[in-house]
């Protein structure tokens, strides 16, 4: 059950914002969730090496967050049927990065709407594009 | 430049079981506190009748048969020039704690763009009762080509 209706929402509307400030507990946090150990998401020293400057978020956690700050909008996480995402840049530790939507379209038949959704960093630079979700709302 | 003659290539499938805790754990790592995940109660008495997976969970179940692509031998991928472009889940039934999901990945199409080779990887995982749950689909770059 959404908790947000789909006879209340047009399209143009925004969906709240989500801020995360990334620490490497997080990214290993998300490696020890994952199973994906891929150094250059959990050692500091192999990041620099490979030329990253240390260690770069998982895209799969960064479109995780977003789906998160989708799935807190709707309030049930079932209500999610289609999401996609294009990792343009990476996400590092003591990154802020916002996660966002806004509404571009409703089918009454289905009580489907589809939203614009990405993320980007304190800089402006985007680190999801090309961000496709839809749900299904009651 | 990677031979075109993979494209269709399908992967053996990998079995995976829904574990409670394991797919709290994932959601506790991205900071999803939902009851639909971490309240057993509130899950049973939902309409899912018990608590539902969180729904990026699906990079665990879903991407499994991409490491085979990754390390596949007859085609040698360039791990190290290696990017994950795109992801797009399509989300067809919920998914559930003790559901054992079979996924089947797919390589459904090669091309090369500019210096890269742009590889696009479909997996479909179905539940314990052939119910189709969730399609992922995948673009990986190959930077500099294969």
């Amino acid at each position: 059950m959404t908790d947000v209706k789909y006879d209340d929402v047009k399209v143009g509307d925004g969906i709240p914002a989500l801020d995360v400030t990334l620490e490497q507990m997080m990214l290993w946090m998300y490696a020890g969730a994952s199973l994906d150990f891929n150094p250059i998401h959990v050692d500091k020293e192999f990041g620099e090496k490979v030329g990253l400057g240390g260690t770069i978020a998982h895209g799969l956690s960064s479109m995780a967050r977003l789906g998160r700050c989708i799935n807190e909008w709707t309030g049930d996480p079932g209500a999610l049927k289609r999401f996609g995402v294009r990792f343009a840049s990476p996400a590092r530790p003591g990154d802020t990065c916002t996660f966002w939507g806004r509404i571009t379209g409703k089918d009454d038949a289905s009580k489907r709407v589809t939203l614009e959704v990405g993320a980007r960093n304190q800089d402006g630079v985007d680190i999801l594009t090309r961000g496709v979700a839809v749900v299904e709302l009651d | 430049m990677i031979d075109h003659k993979f494209i269709g290539k399908e992967y053996p499938p990998d079995v995976y079981e829904i574990g409670r805790e394991k797919m709290r754990e994932y959601a506790r790592a991205i900071g999803e506190t939902s009851p639909y995940y971490h309240d057993t109660e509130f899950g049973r008495s939902s309409a899912y009748a018990d608590n539902i997976a969180p729904p990026s969970f699906a990079a665990v179940y879903n991407l499994l048969g991409a490491a085979k692509f990754f390390f596949d031998p007859e085609i040698q991928v360039n791990f190290a020039m290696l990017v994950h472009g795109e992801q797009e889940f399509e989300y067809l039934e919920p998914v559930k704690p003790g559901d054992v999901i079979t996924s089947t990945g797919k390589i459904v199409d090669i091309a090369e763009k500019g210096n890269n080779d742009v590889i696009k990887f479909e997996a479909r995982s179905v539940n314990q009762e052939g119910v189709l749950v969730t399609i992922g689909r995948a673009t990986f770059v190959v930077r500099g080509g294969n």
